[in-house]
């Protein structure tokens, strides 16, 4: 849809706002997680890439999955592209995971670079 | 009903709900079973109930520069917690706190396993006094 990097101010404040709900949602989930008697987290720790990706690109990545509270990086090798990700409701599904990362990872790209990736899972819905 | 009254029941409110958030994410550290999940638990205190606190007391006492005071301060409470908390899992992992039994997947152990398996080879072909390799 936007590609032209005139559309940058409007892309990064969606972003901008597609984040904050995200980081309230999960806050929530974490909070009613604890506030549930007997319900214990579904932990998982999954290995995520971070191929294109540039140093502070990965920074402000590493960031933006550590402040939603559900989601936390362990280690991050900068020599492999690597990052190590921490979930608290992953239940198994690894796969599931590392896509609702590969959706935070193309949207913060369509949000802060001047021409954005076309991503062939684009059109994917939260 | 004067606007004075409404604002402040709204302002109150928002430092009451920081405040059980909070509270949760204390309940949070004794009731979650390992490091990783007990930091995930910090972060929504961290990161929400603070953010929340800061923006009953901007509704409370509001002018624009205390607007523009609470934004920057929660932007920098909410990057400084990141930080803080990727620092506080890495080293967790680096000292030997393992993850709870029921983190499955554990990629990030398999992948210690392969690296550790591979120095011990590498220490071994050193050495070079054991030349089979039995795995």
């Amino acid at each position: 849809m936007m590609t032209s990097p005139w559309s940058l101010p409007v892309r990064a404040i969606l972003f901008t706002a597609w984040f904050t709900a995200q980081f309230v949602i999960t806050s929530v989930r974490v909070s009613l997680l604890i506030l549930t008697p007997g319900r214990q987290p579904q932990p998982a720790i999954v290995r995520f890439e971070i191929d294109e990706l540039s140093d502070a690109e990965a920074s402000l990545l590493l960031a933006l999955i550590t402040i939603t509270p559900d989601t936390l990086v362990i280690s991050l090798n900068r020599d492999e592209r690597v990052m190590f990700v921490h979930g608290m409701f992953v239940a198994g599904d690894a796969d599931g995971f590392r896509r609702g990362l590969r959706e935070t990872h193309d949207r913060l790209l369509r949000g802060i670079r001047w021409r954005p990736p076309v991503t062939a899972s684009g059109g994917g819905h939260a | 009903m004067n606007a004075e009254l409404v604002v402040s029941v709204i302002g109150n409110g928002f430092l009451v709900l920081g405040a059980v958030i909070i509270a949760s994410a204390a309940i949070g550290i004794i009731k979650l079973p390992d490091l990783y999940t007990r930091t995930s638990a910090i972060g929504t205190a961290a990161g929400l109930g603070v953010a929340l606190i800061i923006v009953g007391v901007v509704t409370l006492d509001f002018s624009v520069l205390n607007f523009i005071k609470g934004i920057i301060a929660i932007i920098a409470q909410v990057l400084t917690s990141a930080v803080g908390s990727f620092a506080l899992a890495r080293s967790g992992y680096l000292t030997g706190s393992r993850p709870v039994a029921t983190t499955v997947p554990d990629e990030l152990a398999d992948s210690a396993d392969h690296d550790a398996i591979d120095a011990q080879r590498a220490l071994r072909d050193i050495e070079g006094d054991s030349p089979t390799h039995e795995t």
